[in-house]
């Protein structure tokens, strides 16, 4: 069984989602340093956004990736449901969750600074949408 | 194997793309209106329909034709489906993926938004259509060095 999170980059709400389902973050991230310290959080260049990212697998042998698929969330959810099925993967074998509703404006503002390589503010941004984006998302998996 | 074109909606383009490819339209003249508009999904796929990938028919080499629409994420897409082929443990030959947005020109676009976004599918589509005829020698190009490089199994065509 593999899961493929989806988010605007694959390593920024998307990899939140996932590290808190593998229990590897607290209910509570804390400082900017924490956040940071989540592997492959922010790490990123914007022209491999798309390629999946192994996160981890957990304890029921769940693969556990994510995907960054930009503004096209819904588009592209559908695409990578339809390649998989033409792999021949059986249905059930894997799951593709949407985590761009999640996706906070601070982030998305973070990520255009991050484009404009304006990297202090893009860091900053990114952190306070991160912060909102942890807390709605560990109240699903705490 | 599988072959994918590719375009912004998955409407016009690699549509016609496709239909040149399975045979469906003529590689010796210009095809006329009515044929264009009796390929299947030629200016019928909405915006909902984007993402879906679609399959157009089997060549006579046996390879599966496919269409899809991925907006302007062609980077995404392509970085995506390869990256699935990798975990999927797909081999290069199984899926090829071809862009057909190079040949898109203004009276497509044109077209494809008043019909397709707006819904005016009268105004629309005869505009479509005469865009797809100013593109459809270059289009048909693409086809034929598509085949030429898929039986040659070589991995990719310069647009």
């Amino acid at each position: 069984m593999k899961v493929f999170y989806l988010c605007r980059t694959g390593h920024h709400t998307s990899l939140i989602a996932a590290a808190l389902r593998l229990g590897r973050l607290p209910a509570d991230p804390g400082s900017a340093g924490e956040i940071y310290n989540i592997p492959g959080f922010d790490d990123m260049d914007f022209k491999d956004v798309g390629k999946p990212y192994y996160v981890g697998t957990d304890s029921s042998n769940v693969e556990i990736y994510t995907i960054g698929v930009m503004r096209n969330h819904a588009m592209m959810a559908r695409a990578a449901n339809d390649l998989i099925g033409l792999m021949g993967v059986k249905y059930g074998e894997w799951l593709v969750i949407d985590a761009s509703r999640s996706v906070s404006k601070w982030t998305i503002a973070g990520l255009i600074f991050k484009k404009l390589r304006l990297r202090t503010l893009a860091r900053t941004f990114i952190y306070f949408g991160a912060r909102r984006e942890y807390d709605r998302l560990a109240a699903i998996y705490h | 194997m599988k072959i994918i074109y590719h375009c912004y909606g998955g409407a016009h383009a690699s549509v016609t793309a496709a239909a040149v490819h399975l045979g469906w339209l003529p590689t010796d003249r210009l095809p006329d209106n009515e044929e264009l508009k009796a390929i299947p999904h030629f200016d019928r796929p909405t915006a909902e329909d984007h993402g879906r990938i679609r399959l157009m028919g089997e060549d006579e080499s046996g390879r599966e034709i496919y269409i899809v629409g991925r907006r302007n994420e062609a980077q995404v897409f392509e970085n995506m489906a390869r990256g699935l082929m990798d975990i999927y443990k797909q081999s290069e030959d199984e899926f090829r993926f071809f862009d057909v947005m190079p040949y898109i020109n203004w009276k497509m676009v044109l077209g494809g938004f008043t019909s397709r976004r707006m819904g005016i599918t009268w105004f629309g589509r005869p505009v479509i259509i005469s865009g797809v005829k100013y593109s459809y020698w270059p289009i048909v190009g693409l086809v034929q060095r598509v085949k030429v490089v898929t039986a040659a199994g070589q991995k990719g065509i310069k647009n």
